[in-house]
């Protein structure tokens, strides 16, 4: 379980890309967890989602974001408060994944590697959970509108696991 | 960066102590999300907002918006279902760092790795300053706060850090 002084990490290798791929995903948690609640409380920017894009949302509900907000006071008041603690999930998550990369699977630490994979596939079925009612609503789901926390991860996630496989076999 | 090695770790110590209490509070977390994986459907109708609430609890929530849980339902007509969608990404997210975390203090700090210790002190620091945010328009509105507050992921969260982040101080120092 120790670092193994011999292993060699060479950022342009398999298990390089992987960390940087890996890196700029949790990175990607605690910049988006640290600007939501700034952007949610001085901008107008993204207050037309609910749960995934302005359009999916409208389909799915019925009418517009920005209209159901007006139409539930006090759920628009939830919102506001409960996206501050989502942020600060996603910081936790965001520190937790940089820490386990830099310390761990850069020292070519297996243990590092398949908890990044098991904590990254975790969240899947939840996401499968959540996008079903638009599946059910005819809603397409290749139309891009998922917000940016769940789809650049996603779309991150696999290169990531397919190159550290090949970096740490 | 400190490292003693696995033979030398005993649970009966201030390190085995908090990483016995980070891994309880990672493994009630993963109940918690797992529960609301099988079951969110039931936890989100009205029944069961009427005594956990939205944010803090039924109790708390009433107060603060100034009607009944039941009233705000009626209100706001899709709240019920935006909610139960909301909750799967906040279960989602849990269950993530809750992995990590498990990973952290088995790999990490068991081995005395300080750098292990100090992502999951950051790391719940900034969980519990999200609940603080929460928390703070409550208090505002001097609204008194009770034990009625969510157990897992507060109540557990708030107070094993300050216990189990001294015991790893000490353990590792």
């Amino acid at each position: 379980m120790n670092p193994q002084p011999a292993f060699e990490f060479h950022w342009l290798s398999p298990l390089g890309v992987s960390a940087a791929l890996f890196l700029l995903y949790g990175g990607l948690y605690i910049f988006i967890g640290v600007l939501e609640p700034i952007v949610r409380e001085y901008s107008s920017a993204g207050q037309g989602a609910l749960i995934r894009g302005d359009e999916s949302d409208a389909a799915l509900f019925g009418q517009s974001p920005v209209q159901l907000l007006k139409d539930n006071p006090q759920y628009a008041l939830l919102g506001k408060i409960l996206i501050h603690w989502i942020a600060a999930l996603l910081i936790m998550v965001g520190i937790f994944q940089l820490s386990i990369v830099w310390f761990g699977l850069r020292q070519g630490q297996a243990w590092a590697f398949w908890s990044l994979v098991v904590g990254g596939v975790a969240v899947f079925p939840f996401w499968f959970l959540m996008f079903q009612p638009y599946a059910r609503a005819r809603i397409p789901l290749l139309h891009w509108d998922y917000p940016p926390v769940i789809l650049i991860p996603t779309l991150l996630y696999f290169p990531a696991v397919i190159l550290g496989w090949i970096g740490l076999r | 960066m400190l490292t003693n090695s696995l033979a030398e770790f005993r649970w009966l110590s201030p390190l085995g102590i908090s990483v016995f209490l980070f891994l309880l509070q990672a493994v009630l977390t993963i109940i918690a999300c797992l529960i609301v994986f099988a079951f969110n459907s039931q936890i989100t109708a009205t029944a069961n907002r009427v005594k956990g609430g939205f944010m803090l609890s039924g109790r708390i929530d009433a107060l603060f918006f100034g009607k009944t849980i039941e009233q705000i339902v009626q209100d706001n007509p899709q709240l019920l279902e935006i909610d139960r969608y909301s909750l799967y990404v906040r279960a989602g997210i849990w269950l993530a760092l809750s992995i990590f975390q498990i990973a952290l203090a088995w790999f990490g700090m068991r081995l005395g790795q300080t750098w292990a210790f100090w992502a999951i002190i950051l790391a719940n620091i900034a969980a519990l300053a999200g609940w603080l945010m929460v928390i703070l328009p409550v208090v505002q509105k001097r609204i008194p706060l009770g034990f009625d507050l969510p157990p897992v992921v507060l109540i557990l969260a708030a107070g094993v850090l300050p216990v189990a982040g001294i015991l790893g101080w000490i353990g590792l120092y």
